[in-house]
């Protein structure tokens, strides 16, 4: 039996509360978080997505998209996401689309990612997955590289532009911020950019958001009088923020 | 009826004048660099007002300007509890955006080690808009190596100081070294390594970057 000495009992006790208490009990999640500089040399892989899907998407005049962030598969439980399937035919809704907004997995784990793909195959719409923090845990860029491919894409659709951004370790970087103001020179029609850091917090005890605010103050000026919406995910809790008069 | 005029003499007990050079890099926006000045002064022994001012370059072409005041309070004689108030600056020009932050803080240290912690009550105003507001945890630690007459090595860990209230995820860790080279010059090095955030280790590097200067006490 091992003996704790008392002085470094608490300290141990609350570490292991704020390591398992976050997170979902992913101790070993924590680690091997991959970069992101090494990611976006995958810029131009894309497995899942097909080149119809990305360079020709019918949307029409008018048309309907659904937002999905936060799924957190684990060990093949879905949290019912298959379910979405009959509410997206039941709705009666023109929609054409549909974005997960990352941590699609809780730790990486390449079932988890295969089960999504096997499920939103079946949705019969396009699905354009954003790249989240949790799902590079345990070494998870590995799976999505092989399975989803390009965590910062362009989808060209004749009435709108998607621009997805990888902020799976919570900033976007010079490189992405260089490719958002030049992809948006010559996006066409209406502009939805989605990413899963959360640029805004709401509350104090909502720690997570986006680094650097600096950053952020370069991304609104960027997007300044150019984007309908940027959709965020992670902090799993529904706010809107206007910037810029969107 | 006579007029009554009460004086309180104040004493100014310390004076002091900083200035500094930054110089550092990150992966945001490339290499940065700032010149700062901050002034303190103790008017009564357990009260501690102090003003600054930093302009800089984020990158090439996109400066940066920043300010602080602050007052601190140092009520217990026996007790190294200490409580402040700040109001931080920091403008963007470039992008028309600027964030006001309101910061109390309270801190309890010894030479050896101590803690501050204090809600960021931060305005960001985006092109002249209505601002938005956040509530973010500040915090800072440090842990004296070094501490004497005449030298100070300190490490520091936290998210806010002089001239920044950063978000919570953004914490940094400084090294902090201040020799007494005459009986009121003192030159300081200090070299900060910073991080990308997220959910514990699972952090990337963010930047590095030097601080050099001097301060003059009288």
């Amino acid at each position: 039996m091992v003996k704790i000495h008392k002085r470094i009992r608490l300290p141990v006790v609350l570490l292991c509360a704020m390591l398992f208490g976050g997170c979902g009990y992913d101790f070993f999640g924590f680690f091997a978080s991959s970069d992101l500089d090494d990611r976006l040399k995958e810029r131009n892989n894309f497995v899942f997505l097909s080149d119809a899907d990305r360079v020709a998407l019918t949307l029409g005049a008018e048309y309907s998209f659904i937002v999905v962030t936060d799924i957190h598969i684990k060990n093949g439980h879905t949290y019912g996401f298959e379910g979405l399937k009959a509410v997206m035919e039941d709705s009666g809704n023109n929609i054409k689309f549909m974005v997960v907004l990352g941590d699609v997995t809780q730790n990486g784990s390449r079932g988890d990612l295969e089960l999504f793909i096997n499920i939103v195959k079946r949705f019969g719409v396009p699905c354009y997955p954003v790249i989240g923090n949790h799902d590079l845990y345990s070494g998870g860029w590995s799976a999505w590289r092989d399975l989803i491919g390009s965590t910062n894409y362009r989808v060209d659709g004749d009435s709108a532009t998607l621009l997805i951004m990888d902020s799976g370790n919570m900033f976007l970087g010079k490189g992405q911020a260089d490719w958002l103001e030049r992809e948006l020179r010559s996006a066409v029609g209406r502009v939805f950019v989605f990413t899963h850091a959360n640029l805004f917090t709401t509350n104090i005890e909502d720690p997570q958001q986006m680094t650097d605010i600096n950053e952020r103050a370069r991304v609104a000026s960027i997007l300044r009088g150019k984007c309908e919406a940027v959709f965020m995910g992670h902090v799993h809790e529904w706010y809107v923020n206007e910037v810029g008069g969107r | 009826m006579p007029l009554c005029i009460h004086t309180y003499a104040i004493d100014i007990t310390q004076k002091e004048f900083e200035a500094y050079v930054r110089a550092g890099y990150n992966r945001g926006f490339g290499g940065c660099g700032d010149l700062s000045v901050a002034g303190e002064l103790k008017p009564q022994e357990i009260l501690t007002l102090r003003g600054g001012l930093s302009v800089g370059n984020l990158s090439a072409g996109t400066g940066e300007i920043k300010a602080f005041t602050s007052v601190r309070a140092d009520p217990f004689a026996r007790l190294p509890l200490r409580f402040s108030l700040s109001y931080i600056y920091n403008g963007l020009p470039r992008y028309d955006v600027n964030a006001s932050s309101i910061l109390p803080v309270v801190s309890y240290g010894t030479t050896r080690a101590g803690v501050s912690y204090g809600p960021n009550f931060r305005f960001t105003s985006f092109f002249g808009e209505t601002a938005q507001y956040e509530l973010i945890n500040s915090f800072s630690a440090y842990f004296n190596f070094i501490y004497n007459d005449r030298r100070r090595l300190a490490a520091v860990v936290g998210n806010f100081g002089d001239f920044y209230a950063k978000n919570m995820g953004a914490y940094s860790l400084r090294l902090n070294y201040a020799v007494l080279v005459t009986g009121n010059w003192t030159a300081v090095n200090e070299i900060e390594l910073s991080q990308s955030g997220g959910d514990a280790l699972s952090a990337n590097f963010y930047g590095v970057a030097w601080r050099g200067g001097a301060k003059y006490a009288w």
